[in-house]
């Protein structure tokens, strides 16, 4: 069987982060149901950075799981990292 | 407002189930149904529809890298590419007005229901060998079905690449999770093994459409009250038609999603025309 790298730390962050989201979502949706529509617009849109931030987080873990092991994957990890990074600056800058 | 919120929720329910059931996740058939049947702005509607694949493909691919099923380092070398083409598309959807991606929309449900008719008929592709090599695109998985470890070599990276940015773009600018382009090109062009071709594109979704939600929540496109009922309903939708999946004929869903989708298509194309 051939060895495989580390997915744990991976795995995990994704499964949290993902979690994390729909709990929030998930309450912003019934506040929206009980009529709080200001709470549910605040815990909804935490909700949503929470969601946007979980696949950086998982290509982060992902770096930090495979700079020993697999060096030329974790830089394929950065380079992804590092073009959401200019997706991030493209909307600030189209917000600015 | 509330029973747009109910209306949404049920509908992501529907098109999650039903993405999932087919195996083309459900923002072909959430955003028409948002837009056509709800009158959501398109803008809107794809922009929730994004954050939909992101929980989606966030949560399986969890999954997939825990059983091994998903080829990270392909991902890894490709979703650079389907990043990009995720920014391009993003950027490229706040330049259109609702009309003109309506159009869109409506030509790419034809052509991946035509595609839907034509894979129905075809024979998969995987370039298999002995055992994984030192080629850094050797790999190997173990096939849940028999137990057996099957190792595949990737070939046409460049290639790949290349088209994984139009997936990216098509992602980015209409809402959908590209796999109606990532899967086919790396079974086909690149000689994964069908599997792991589904598997690793669920994976490279979410950085994918990350990198386009940014751009459409800077554009305030993203509305929150409208994205809460969307993604949990997507997200128990997809959990459901995984289940329901197993039950029915592969066949019988694919020709009910050529159906759905030549209905939509006409939908959206008519929009495109009358600017309704």
């Amino acid at each position: 069987m051939t060895e495989r790298p580390p997915v744990h730390a991976t795995a995990r962050v994704l499964t949290v982060g993902t979690a994390l989201a729909a709990g929030l979502l998930t309450l912003g949706f019934a506040l929206a149901l009980a009529g709080l529509s200001d709470l549910a617009n605040s815990v909804s849109t935490l909700g949503v950075l929470v969601l946007l931030a979980t696949p950086a987080a998982g290509l982060l873990l992902t770096i930090v799981e495979l700079r020993m092991s697999q060096p030329r994957v974790a830089v394929l990890a950065l380079l992804a990292l590092a073009i959401l990074g200019i997706a991030a600056a493209v909307a600030i800058l189209g917000r600015a | 407002m509330i029973a747009i919120e109910l209306l949404a929720f049920l509908a992501a329910i529907g098109a999650g189930g039903f993405g999932a059931m087919v195996g083309i996740g459900g923002g072909l058939v959430l955003v028409p149904l948002l837009a056509v049947g709800m009158g959501v702005d398109v803008h809107a509607a794809i922009a929730v529809s994004l954050l939909g694949v992101i929980a989606v493909s966030t949560t399986a691919s969890a999954s997939y890298l825990e059983s091994g099923l998903a080829d990270r380092r392909l991902g890894l070398a490709l979703v650079g590419a389907t990043a990009i083409g995720g920014i391009i598309g993003g950027y490229t959807a706040g330049l259109l007005d609702a009309r003109v991606l309506s159009g869109i929309f409506g030509v790419v449900l034809v052509a991946v229901a035509l595609q839907m008719i034509r894979s129905s008929r075809s024979a998969q592709v995987a370039e298999l060998i002995d055992e994984p090599g030192r080629l850094e695109f050797d790999s190997s998985y173990v096939e849940p079905t028999t137990g057996e470890e099957v190792a595949y070599r990737a070939r046409n990276i460049g290639i790949g690449a290349i088209v994984s940015i139009f997936a990216g773009a098509l992602s980015g600018l209409l809402g959908i999770g590209g796999g109606v382009v990532n899967v086919p090109t790396m079974n086909v062009l690149m000689g994964i093994p069908i599997r792991v071709a589904t598997t690793t594109s669920t994976y490279m979704l979410a950085p994918t459409a990350v990198a386009s939600a940014v751009l459409y929540f800077s554009r305030g496109e993203i509305d929150p009250l409208l994205a809460a009922p969307v993604v949990v309903g997507v997200f128990i939708g997809a959990r459901l038609g995984a289940r329901l999946s197993h039950r029915l004929s592969h066949r019988l869903l694919a020709l009910l999603f050529v159906a759905v989708a030549a209905f939509f298509a006409v939908q959206m194309l008519l929009r495109a025309v009358a600017g309704t």
